[in-house]
């Protein structure tokens, strides 16, 4: 039963966080053709924001991949280290997402998230990735 | 019975009618084994020049492809899509022997498209060159190994148009003038600035950029005066254009693309101001390069592996779809060659030189 909730959890964890960055990645896009001169009303802001949802058929895959590992090592880091717990999965949330991406853009010699090319950018995805930490930890959390 | 057949009959007569690709050609493969090669050019001579990206010119003569290469090539930064890319002798070559090349110039975390001239000197192996000479290097650098864009083009005045891409990371400032990236530039022989480039007076605005919103341009053409350039949209978003100067193309504000991962690159598919392509394929068949021939524009692919006819009228440009159907691999690069006929560069690491001989 507990292993249905923690799976449960995980995959719930992964949808928001991978909505979450999608919702960021476009707005950063957006951002950055503003700063080149076009003008996008909300409208149009709107129709790509919920266009770029389509993302997730890519993302959601990723970002379950890296909360099956930060999870795990904050399970394991936890026990062993002691600490707040939520403090562990939400730096873990965080941290996979970040780190798998700055893989991926080492090994690729690209960013595969547009939104992800700035600082600020990777910034509000580990935040992203860090909500999804804090659910998964709400969401298990024994008594 | 008689019906059937009347009726099959009159249906093959029908289809035959509706194939308006029927050619009649034969292929010929001049040589095979090259590797990574990019581009050609065929000398006076009937000897053919060949880029290979790890940083090579191969000759090929009579036929044969030989064992050594042009001497005196640069260094390259050999990673990614770059290394050495395109080749193209001067209008005057037959007088001063100028050829032009270009690579990726750098390293991993500074690298940029480079433009150099060099004189091609018989040599007892073949051929070397002298006199390189820095043309053009692409500002600032990037720290991405794709999008160089790097076909060059000249114009009936002698001066030198060339393609740099985007930098993949770096889309937004193919919008921006103080910067060459998503630009296709314009410089003298000599590296100088013609004081006829759009630019040139405005502040803060790079002196050699000619156009600018380009992504990665692969095909650049210059027949009769007009410019006439293709570029690799993202996932679909291909463009073919006919370049003026000072125009601005578009990427990535207006883009009939999106993104590999599946989000959108900009909200518009056109944006006022800015000139939409005469020439769209959505989905992408990776456009690679192009040359007039007879009249027509023939475009080669890397991912639809084919080869398209364009025809060229006034100003609009029409797709006639794919001809030579029979050429199905990855092709990188298409020139007439001094005999008249098309010839063909396929792609990767054992790349071939297919001669299309049409009745």
């Amino acid at each position: 039963m507990r292993f249905i909730k923690i799976l449960g959890a995980w995959l719930i964890a992964a949808i928001i966080s991978s909505v979450a960055v999608s919702l960021v990645s476009s707005q950063q896009v957006i951002q950055a053709l503003i700063e080149v001169g076009a003008n996008v009303d909300l409208q149009p802001r709107f129709a790509m924001t919920l266009t770029d949802l389509g993302m997730l058929q890519t993302l959601l895959p990723v970002m379950a991949a890296c909360f099956l590992v930060g999870f795990t090592v904050a399970a394991l880091s936890q026990s062993l280290l002691g600490g707040q717990r939520a403090a562990w999965y939400i730096a873990a949330g965080a941290s996979s997402i970040v780190c798998a991406l700055l893989l991926m853009s080492w090994f690729l010699n690209l960013m595969p998230i547009a939104g992800a090319r700035t600082f600020s950018g990777m910034l509000l995805i580990g935040l992203c990735g860090a909500l999804g930490g804090l659910i998964f930890e709400r969401m298990t959390k024994t008594a | 019975m008689l019906k059937a057949m009347l009726f099959f009959a009159a249906s093959m007569a029908l289809l035959a009618g509706y194939d308006a690709h029927a050619r009649d050609y034969k292929l010929h493969t001049v040589v095979s084994g090259l590797e990574a090669s990019w581009a050609m050019a065929f000398l006076p001579n009937q000897d053919i020049l060949v880029t290979e990206r790890a940083g090579k010119i191969r000759i090929v003569r009579d036929g044969k492809l030989l064992e050594t290469g042009v001497t005196g090539v640069p260094e390259v930064y050999y990673a990614g899509q770059g290394g050495l890319l395109d080749i193209m002798l001067d209008n005057d070559f037959a007088q001063n022997r100028l050829i032009y090349l270009s690579f990726s110039h750098g390293k991993r975390r500074a690298n940029a498209t480079r433009l150099v001239s060099a004189k091609l000197v018989s040599s007892a192996d073949g051929y070397e060159l002298q006199d390189l000479t820095v043309v053009f290097t692409a500002q600032p650098t990037k720290k991405t190994a794709h999008h160089y864009g790097a076909r060059i083009a000249q114009l009936d005045d002698g001066s030198l148009l060339m393609a740099v891409g985007d930098g993949f990371n770096y889309r937004e400032q193919a919008q921006t003038l103080d910067n060459h990236f998503g630009k296709i530039i314009r410089v003298n022989r000599d590296g100088s600035v013609p004081n006829s480039n759009p630019f040139v007076d405005t502040d803060n605005a790079l002196p050699e950029i000619y156009s600018l919103g380009h992504r990665n341009q692969q095909g650049l053409i210059v027949d009769e005066g007009v410019v006439y350039q293709n570029e690799h949209g993202p996932r679909g978003g291909d463009e073919v254009n006919i370049i003026e100067a000072g125009v601005n193309y578009g990427w990535p504000i207006a883009t009939f693309g999106i993104d590999y991962n599946g989000a959108k690159i900009s909200p518009f598919t056109s944006y006022q101001g800015m000139q939409s392509p005469l020439v769209d394929w959505t989905p992408s068949i990776a456009p690679s390069s192009m040359t007039m021939h007879k009249g027509k524009l023939y475009v080669t692919s890397l991912a639809e592996q084919s080869i398209r006819e364009l025809e060229v009228n006034d100003n609009s440009i029409i797709d006639n779809g794919v001809v030579f159907e029979s050429l199905s691999q990855r092709l990188r690069d298409v020139v007439t060659g001094t005999d008249g006929f098309l010839y063909v560069l396929t792609d990767g690491d054992d790349a071939s030189i297919i001669k299309i001989m049409e009745n």
